[in-house]
């Protein structure tokens, strides 16, 4: 292989191995920006496509997310321009001023969305069977709330409340967690 | 803190917004609701990091259900899976590899909307794929992240950098500070005066409206520079000091009277020609407009931004790859002179050369606040040809140049792209070594040292202070020392406005006025670089307070939770250091004290209620631990070197020199000039600003508002 292929392979190799590391942290940047995980997949794909264009260009001086979130910041409000049925409507604005704290938060500590999932994977054992299964039903099989609630024989209203209350239970549960890994 | 919902709807009781936050990721909200959302929020620090933490959570819960499920035996894509345990025998490391593949095949709701370009990225992603995966597992079953010692060597770099370890050379995680909001800082002492100076000169009948939009008074060649500029210095002002700019609002209201039919300044040219004055002129009336609706939410503000996008900026789509930049080209045009409206490619070009620039900022700023695809794409149209410009080469305007570093830096806040910081680096190193003057102004346009220009040196300012906080370099705060203590101040007027010197260095050892006030165009950026030489008195970090400077003041401070009150007196740059009182404060939590150690800085003593402290220095600063209650003082004390510098512009006479004292040029006057300084000079401070070296009495050129200067118009020797 030329000087210039093996080059070439070691900035792709690098893409990847960087992309993988961080990916989870970009989807939950997308996620903040668009609160629709859905949406946020489509534009973590957009994303993803031009980074590979711009890989050239990332400088290994900066870090990975830095360059990352910039991207997928203009990619998540060429969406919300694009696309105005939103879940959630919140100025621009504020949304940029969300996206720059947690920049600034993955600045700090880039392993900030992989140590909360790691803290959530552990505070996900102490749940009920009942809570698993709610969880389950929300996210492994994407239904939304009223499909949950025809399925399950209860009210929407009712769901809301209990699955507010797992996720409550969660973020205790997390934030805990991560004050024990941090002491 | 909580808030309801204005009013019920369908009968139901309103939610609250942590009711909302609990429920926004399971339905969709209503406006009411996400405006009550959207208050609540904007208003709190703390339900800002709650709204993230969920958001954080609520992706981490998709994707680990999702990767349980696709964990699970009974998926059909992972049969194969039971037979490497070693590769996947966590969930959790599991995650990554998979979701390389969600990346590469669409996702598990995949669109099918996959470009030509990510097809051939998927099936050589594919490729590789195959191979790390044959790669991936050692015989103990240890991946390369749970294995660092199997990784490539210079991955384990890139890991390092992009872990934030060795970020800016020198601070491991350095993370930007931030800048105190301009409401929570409280000027006082010789800043002060300066500014309350320069806003008086401001309110002057020279900038009221009824002269501003008199078209006698208004320059055709640049119109509505005068009203941007002014506009944008009030409101700076007016924030910074607390005190109303009495034509502000008047001068907001009557800017749509004064517009053409487009809703822009000037002549409607033809699809295809532009004015580069035109624009540049619109780019501190884009300013104006992004800083007045970021300050109080206008909409009137945000309708006239978003006509002179539509109108005037969106138009020039397409035409910034045909600029000129080639120095060939642009001095067989004759550079700077005799070129204005001479139409070369579209462009009606300036003999303010590159004041395309100004107008980059304008357009990067009106993105932050209104942002939109069809500007994205000008904003990136502008920052490829700053990039690529070689300013020296084309003999630009200084200022113009130094305004396009600053657009350049807000693009990289933006984007992160590294490259972006790096060619602001270089270009900021050329302006230094070949068009800023021996103290500290700048040549008008490179290579032609003609006068100096405030303008350009409070932008000088505004880049050397961005360039710290972006990189953590200390020498770019010198550079800011240097710049205020010097440049900025030798060209501010006892009247409050700013001017023009001769270049000191370039035409000789004598620092004099050549512009007396430059009330066109100075004067106002004169009211930006202090209003942003208080605001830069303090910055913050998640944990830690930066005193990247020293002087007299009030602020209050947020740090994390915590809220400190803190008034600090100084005579800094007379004598080095700086008393903290601390007035107030909600601290439970030690807070880090940073105090800039500048390299002219000796025998730096840090004393808490008296006693000295154990202190740590990191980049440039002394670093203390601290709990602040309030009552206690910290004091901050070193003493200012002083001595001869090296000329630090190539063009500098040879042989010629500064003697400084901490961050002061001195300067001799009167019948001291021309007299014998020695070799190693021994320089005092005698008090009052007088120094002596050799038996030579000196002056600061610091010192021109207060006390007032004995003459305008002075002869001062700052080169020997």
């Amino acid at each position: 292989m030329s000087e210039s292929g093996k080059k070439q392979d070691e900035e792709e190799k690098l893409f990847f191995e960087l992309w993988v590391r961080h990916q989870s942290s970009i989807y939950a940047y997308i996620v903040t920006l668009l609160n629709d995980p859905h949406d946020a997949e489509d534009v973590l794909q957009e994303s993803a496509a031009v980074l590979w264009k711009k890989r050239a260009s990332y400088d290994r001086k900066c870090t990975f997310t830095t360059w990352a979130c910039g991207i997928a910041r203009l990619e998540a409000f060429r969406f919300l321009r694009e696309h105005r049925k939103r879940t959630l409507h919140l100025s621009e604005a504020l949304l940029g001023e969300l996206a720059a704290r947690l920049e600034a938060r993955l600045a700090e500590r880039p392993s900030l969305v992989e140590d909360r999932r790691a803290a959530l994977l552990q505070c996900l054992t102490s749940l009920s069977d009942s809570q698993r299964k709610l969880l389950s039903l929300r996210y492994a099989e994407g239904l939304s709330v009223r499909s949950m609630a025809v399925r399950l024989g209860t009210s929407a209203t009712a769901l809301h409340g209990k699955l507010g209350r797992v996720r409550g239970r969660l973020a205790s549960c997390i934030r805990h967690r991560l004050q024990i890994s941090t002491t | 803190m909580s808030w309801n919902l204005p009013h019920e709807q369908d009968g139901k009781t309103p939610a609250t917004s942590s009711e909302l936050l609990a429920e926004m990721h399971d339905r969709p909200l209503t406006m009411e609701e996400c405006s009550a959302l959207e208050h609540w929020l904007a208003s709190s620090d703390e339900a800002k990091g709650d709204f993230i933490n969920r958001s954080i959570d609520h992706a981490n819960l998709v994707v680990t259900h999702i990767a349980a499920q696709m964990a699970s035996p009974s998926y059909p894509a992972n049969e194969h899976l039971e037979s490497s345990p070693g590769r996947f025998h966590t969930l959790h490391r599991m995650i990554p590899r998979w979701s390389l593949l969600f990346w590469l095949f669409g996702g598990v709701r995949n669109r099918m909307r996959i470009s030509g370009f990510c097809a051939a990225a998927v099936a050589f992603a594919a490729i590789l794929l195959v191979t790390l995966s044959l790669t991936w597992r050692d015989d103990t079953g240890n991946s390369p992240e749970t294995d660092p010692g199997s990784m490539d060597p210079h991955l384990h770099a890139v890991d390092a950098l992009t872990a934030g370890k060795i970020v800016a050379g020198k601070e491991t995680n350095w993370l930007p500070p931030t800048a105190v909001p301009l409401a929570d800082q409280f000027p006082a002492g010789e800043l002060a005066v300066r500014l309350r100076r320069n806003f008086n000169r401001l309110e002057e009948v020279d900038y009221q409206p009824k002269s501003l939009f008199d078209p006698k008074h208004r320059h055709p060649q640049w119109p509505g520079d005068t009203e941007g500029r002014t506009a944008l210095a009030l409101m700076l002002l007016s924030q910074a000091t607390g005190r109303k700019a009495i034509y502000l609002g008047q001068i907001i209201r009557h800017m749509p009277d004064t517009m053409n039919a487009r809703g822009y300044y000037g002549p409607i040219h033809q699809s295809g020609q532009v004015d580069e004055q035109q624009l540049s002129s619109h780019g501190w009336v884009l300013r104006a407009l992004c800083e007045y609706y970021r300050w109080k939410h206008s909409p009137e503000a945000l309708a006239m931004l978003r006509r002179i996008v539509k109108n005037l900026v969106l138009p020039t789509h397409g035409m910034y790859a045909a600029y000129p930049i080639d120095p060939v080209l642009r001095h067989r045009l004759g550079r700077w002179s005799g070129l204005l409206n001479r139409p070369v490619n579209g462009f009606s070009l300036s003999s303010d050369v590159g004041c395309v620039f100004i107008f980059m900022d304008g357009v990067v700023q009106a993105y932050t606040v209104d942002p939109t695809e069809e500007l994205f794409e000008i904003v990136q149209e502008l920052i490829d040809l700053f990039a690529r410009t070689d300013l020296a080469a084309i003999n630009a305007q200084t200022h113009a140049s130094l305004t396009g570093m600053r657009a350049a830096l807000t693009y990289y806040g933006m984007t992160g792209d590294c490259s972006i910081l790096e060619n602001v680096e270089k270009k900021f190193a050329i302006y230094k070594s070949q068009a800023m003057t021996e103290d500290y102004e700048n040549y008008n346009w490179f290579g032609r040292p003609v006068a100096t220009e405030a303008c350009g040196v409070v932008d000088s300012f505004l880049v050397a202070m961005e360039l710290w906080r972006l990189t953590g370099h200390p020498g770019y705060l010198e550079d800011a020392h240097h710049i205020y203590f010097n440049g900025m101040s030798a060209t501010q007027r006892a009247s409050g406005g700013f001017g023009g010197n001769m270049c000191a260095g370039a035409k000789g050892r004598f620092l004099n006025t050549k512009i007396d006030e430059a009330h066109w165009c100075c004067t106002m950026r004169g009211g930006e670089g202090l209003v942003r030489a208080a605001q830069f008195a303090y910055f913050t970090a998640p944990h830690a307070v930066f005193v990247p400077t020293y002087g007299n003041n009030r602020v209050r401070l947020r740090v994390g939770k915590a809220i400190l009150k803190i008034r600090q007196s100084s005579k800094y740059p007379f004598d080095g250091g700086g008393r903290f009182e601390i007035v107030s404060s909600t601290a439970v939590d030690p807070v880090e004290m940073r105090f800039f150690r500048p390299s002219f800085a000796a025998n730096f003593v840090v004393e808490v209620n008296g006693e000295p402290t154990e202190v740590r220095a990191v980049n440039g600063f002394t670093v203390l631990n601290f709990l602040p209650s309030p009552g206690d003082v910290i004091e901050v004390r070193f003493e200012l070197s002083g001595g001869w510098a090296e000329p630090i512009n190539v063009h500098t006479f040879a042989g010629l020199r500064t003697l400084r004292y901490g961050p002061l040029v001195l300067a001799a006057t009167g019948d001291q000039r021309g007299r014998k300084i020695p070799n190693v000079p021994v320089v005092r401070h005698l008090g009052g600003g007088a120094f002596t070296a050799g038996g030579v009495v000196l002056t600061s050129i610091y010192q021109l508002v207060s006390p007032p200067p004995p003459e305008q118009g002075r002869l001062m020797q700052v080169l020997f």
